[in-house]
């Protein structure tokens, strides 16, 4: 933690006359006001550089800065306040340093760690006026979206994509929070497509991530894509016809390139091919010997190409990818014999060039395009464009807004879009910011229904997969009446402790107290946000046939306002609904046999959402008097700007 | 435009591998072509202030080739306002020279360069070396003998300025033509159809935007700062001063002005005072920068001048107002 003791800006003449404009602008009192302000910003990249520079010029003295990211290159396109031997330091301390230029006797404290870390509950928010939100992750905002509304401390919510930009304010009671409407669900691809039936090349990188996983990260059912030494390519062991290859131990004899290479691009295509009935419409997927393969042409057909290249943009030839992925391969596997499982990072040059190179392989199997490493590594790592004048945009409206609240005129803040190209001679459209949705799950009603099979689910998967990837919990605490049935986080236990926990995620719910219509307590006391759960058993979604068909496609339903978590690669595949009978089945409760009553929030809270991804299917309701109607002066309403 | 005409010639990567790495994200949204010609562009840069220095940073960050900065003026306290690059020692000293240093830091592979030189003097010999011409518009008389040398040698100029919580660009790029490619994506293929479509727009001059019939216009959905930037150009261009607040001539001048549009207009008179009231707000605050208000149009401004570079997407034409204190940012084309 570094702070600056001096907390009020030093000499007062001479901070008056260096923000003399500021002044004249907003008046003296209102600046008074910024001065006094203390605040807190989540955030160090795009957004935050921008927003800690306006905040600073704009009189601000007292900012926290949490960011538990370091500088890489990448970042210095729009990230201004860093430079190149920056690289590798910590956002928020660079950060804090840069922008104490433009104030030296600001009083900033910088943190370089986790917002979901125990040091910053809601007893740390408390101490704010205002939080600020400059994250590029869903988990982290709706992290902090429960926490500001725990706190009651308003929240600035924003985000970039691109040419696109949003902002809004969440203020508990008064507007929606950021959870009341729920994201646009990320990109989710079924098991079978991705397994045995590839169309497009994302299906085809995303396959590569987990055989990059299986192979090299923590083997489990998220990265199920092969099983190394199954060498069946036909037939049950029921019926007594299996046809097996035997090719797969010779190979495996030859090392483990060539062992690798075999079994995923020869041995699982090979029985892939004979699946007769898979290939009726289109043309079955073609087994590569390695063997066969220095006969081949490299026909990597260049197409006529108009534009300027860049090295990563040359599409790789089949034998290329195959030199890659061998060489790769065997690098991979040192460094995961020294180091230990590994988990996959666009940034990491040779995890990268596996996947460009294993997908490709595969698309060439399939008949599908294939794709630079410059598309592989958007594709695969979910890059999303940011750029300095779009950050720069939303920077600005960020402390515009900040500067109403501080102002105690939540009524002018606004939830503003940036978009690429004017609409209706917009480039910015303004919209008042909605109430709050009366059938959040987080900040009205506190109660959702999970539909699963009970009998099947461990206690692990409804921890991890729901209610940490979905529900975005960070530290799940499960009760039953006054039975606490788990804990999360490792600091308050044992050895011992940690070890039973393990054995019990092994559980399934039902032989655990949580079977059908069972009520759990789901309590996060980093986030001061509790849920109650209704366990809703079923045995199988869809009818048998499709199950087959797409295999563990579904797992689980969530009825009620959840919003999707991360983006697809990191996610199980599976679907969530979101119906509109979201909680119908809270009508049923008297009928359970309910352990404890649900604590629900008696207060409505506030939010609104913000996407990184997309401004799409969200209601907004524009302001129809936006540019240029009667009062477009802006004179009257404020409490600054006053010329009589 | 330049003679660098669209497509003409087969494009050639010069990006090294640092640049391509470095300019990844930029690359990835305006793609290889576009960071190509921002690499060879010369962008000139006068009357260095707060909001012009959120433009260099955001032009500078993108990665152009060179900047050039005219600016004579003596710093003092009151210019550090929400400047980038200047800092106490930069007081009693030259605008341009004390930028420097602040500009190379944040990206050290754009070159930047000082010309000493009173702005007054400029012609449109020395406007030529450059790609684009980036003005502060404090002054709309320099603006309208700026425009005039910009559109004689087809060279693109942006003037912006901010007053206050209020700020405007306009932009003149005579004939204007760019390629713009667009993704179709049909319901059952995976991939989307690429498409380049050629477009051609043309601006009219500042005069001509300046000189706008109120009548030709719906004040309803229009935004006031048009107005009142027309009334500023017309005392301006009239009495060859700018108006100030504290001179009661000035403002039965402002006065006159506006009822004399209103009237040839045939609005009602009744409407004077509104737009009165705005342009002595544009009056009062027209040395007023203010951090928000300059980041945001700074930004605005910025994105369009990588766009007129880039000549592979939409550009606003022709004037951009944007109102701190609705967050509204409106494009008016005056035509
Ligand atoms: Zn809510």
């Amino acid at each position: 933690m570094t702070g600056n003791s001096n907390s009020n800006g030093g000499d007062n003449s001479n901070q008056n006359e260096r923000f003399s404009h500021l002044i004249e602008t907003l008046g003296l009192n209102l600046f008074q006001k910024i001065q006094k302000a203390k605040i807190l910003v989540v955030g160090a990249g795009g957004i935050g550089c921008e927003l800690l520079k306006n905040l600073i010029l704009s009189g601000f003295i007292n900012i926290e800065i949490i960011d538990l990211d370091t500088i890489d290159l990448s970042n210095l396109n729009r990230q201004f306040l860093f430079r190149k031997h920056h690289i590798g330091m910590s956002k928020s301390k660079i950060a804090r340093e840069a922008v104490l230029k433009y104030n030296p006797s600001a009083n900033i404290v910088a943190h370089h760690g986790d917002i979901k870390s125990q040091e910053f509950g809601p007893q740390y928010f408390k101490q704010f006026d205002l939080v600020m939100n400059a994250l590029d992750n869903l988990s982290a905002r709706r992290h902090v979206n429960r926490v500001c509304l725990s706190a009651d401390v308003p929240l600035v919510e924003s985000g970039t994509a691109g040419y696109l930009g949003q902002l809004t304010v969440i203020k508990k009671g008064d507007t929606e929070c950021f959870e009341c409407v729920p994201t646009e669900a990320p990109k989710q691809f079924a098991v079978c497509t991705i397994r045995s039936n590839p169309s497009a090349p994302i299906h085809c990188i995303v396959w590569a991530k987990m055989l990059f996983g299986r192979l090299f990260g923590v083997a489990d059912d998220s990265n199920a894509v092969t099983d190394m030494d199954d060498n069946i390519v036909e037939g049950t062991e029921e019926q007594n016809n299996i046809v097996r290859d035997l090719q797969l131990a010779v190979e495996k004899d030859k090392g483990y390139g060539q062992w690798v290479y075999h079994k995923v691009f020869y041995t699982d295509i090979d029985r892939l091919a004979r699946m007769k009935e898979m290939w009726k419409e289109k043309k079955p997927p073609q087994p590569r010997l390695l063997a066969d393969i220095d006969q081949e042409l490299d026909n990597n057909t260049a197409e006529h190409i108009n534009t300027a290249q860049l090295k990563d943009q040359k599409v790789w030839g089949f034998k290329e990818n195959v030199r890659v992925f061998l060489e790769t391969l065997a690098q991979l596997k040192q460094r995961f014999e020294k180091d230990g499982a590994l988990s996959w990072d666009k940034d990491d040059d040779m995890a990268l060039n596996f996947v460009v190179s294993a997908s490709n392989i595969r698309s060439h199997i399939f008949g599908i395009t294939t794709k630079s490493k410059f598309d592989v590594k958007s594709m695969a790592g979910n890059i999303i464009p940011a750029i300095a004048t779009t950050n720069a945009v939303i920077g600005g409206l960020i402390v515009m807004n900040a500067i109403n609240i501080i102002d105690g005129r939540l009524k002018d803040c606004k939830s503003i879009f940036l978009i690429e190209q004017p609409s209706n001679k917009r480039m910015l459209l303004v919209s008042e910011i909605p109430k709050p949705n009366t059938a959040c799950y987080v900040c009205q009603k506190n109660f959702i229904t999970i539909k699963l099979n009970t009998n099947t689910v461990k206690v692990g998967q409804l921890i991890h997969d729901i209610l940490k990837k979905h529900l975005a919990f960070s530290l799940p605490m499960l009760t039953v009446g006054n039975d606490l049935l788990y804990e999360s986080g490792d600091e308050d236990l044992s050895k011992e402790e940690i070890r039973a926990r393990d054995a019990l995620e092994q559980k399934v719910l039902s032989s655990y107290r949580m079977g059908d219509n069972v009520i759990l307590a789901v309590e996060d006391y980093l986030q001061d946000f509790k849920v109650s759960i209704l366990i809703n058993h079923v045995e199988s979604f869809g009818t048998e046939e499709e199950n087959k068909k797409k295999e563990h496609e579904k797992w689980f339903e969530i009825v009620g306002t959840a919003t999707a978590a991360a983006p697809f690669q990191t996610q199980p595949i599976q679907s969530i609904t979101t119906t509109a009978t979201a909680y119908n089945a809270v009508t049923d409760i008297d009928d359970l046999e309910i352990i404890e009553p649900t604590p629900t929030t008696p207060t409505p809270t506030t939010t609104t959402t913000t996407t990184t991804t997309t401004t799409s299917g969200k209601k907004r309701k524009e302001i129809e008097s936006a540019p240029g109607s009667e009062d477009s002066d802006g004179s009257k309403k404020q409490k600054y700007e006053t010329i009589e | 435009m330049t003679n660098d005409s669209l497509g003409a010639k087969e494009p050639v990567n010069q990006l090294t591998d640092y640049e391509a790495a470095l300019y990844d994200r930029g690359i990835r949204l305006w793609g290889v072509d576009a960071q190509n010609r921002l690499r060879q562009a010369k962008v000139l840069f006068i009357g260095i202030n707060s909001l012009m220095s959120e433009i260099i940073k955001n032009t500078v960050l993108a990665g152009i080739d060179s900047i050039t900065l005219i600016d004579n003026h003596i710093v003092t306290i009151q210019d550090l306002s929400c400047h980038l690059f200047l800092t106490h020692d930069s007081i009693g000293k030259k605008r341009a020279d004390e930028s420097v240093q602040s500009i190379t830091e944040l990206n050290p592979l754009v070159k930047v360069h000082v010309v000493d030189k009173e702005i007054e003097s400029i012609d449109k010999e020395f406007l030529q070396a450059y790609t684009i011409v980036c003005l502060n518009a404090f002054d709309l008389n320099l603006v309208s003998k700026f425009d005039t040398f910009c559109r004689e040698i087809n060279i693109p100029l942006i003037a912006t300025h901010s007053f206050g919580l209020y700020g405007f660009f306009f932009s003149d790029l005579s004939d204007f033509e760019y390629i713009k490619k667009t993704e179709k994506k049909e319901k059952d293929q995976e991939e989307p159809v690429i498409e380049y479509v050629n477009h051609k727009v043309s601006f009219p001059s500042f005069e001509t935007a300046m000189n706008i019939q109120w009548s030709k216009t719906n004040p309803r959905r229009t935004s006031p700062l048009l107005y009142a930037l027309t009334v500023l150009y017309q005392f301006e261009q009239s009495t060859k001063s700018i108006p100030s607040i504290e001179n009661p001539s000035h403002l039965s001048k402002i006065l006159e002005i506006i009822d004399g549009k209103l009237s040839a207009s045939q609005m009602p008179s009744s409407e004077q005072e509104k737009y009165l009231h705005i342009t002595n707000l544009l009056i009062k605050h027209q040395n007023h920068e203010i951090a928000p208000t300059c980041a945001v149009l700074g930004g605005i401004v910025g994105a369009e001048i990588i766009k007129i570079i880039s000549k592979n997407n939409h550009v606003l034409n022709n004037i951009f107002f944007y109102d701190n204190t609705k967050g509204t940012g409106v494009v008016e084309t005056m035509n």
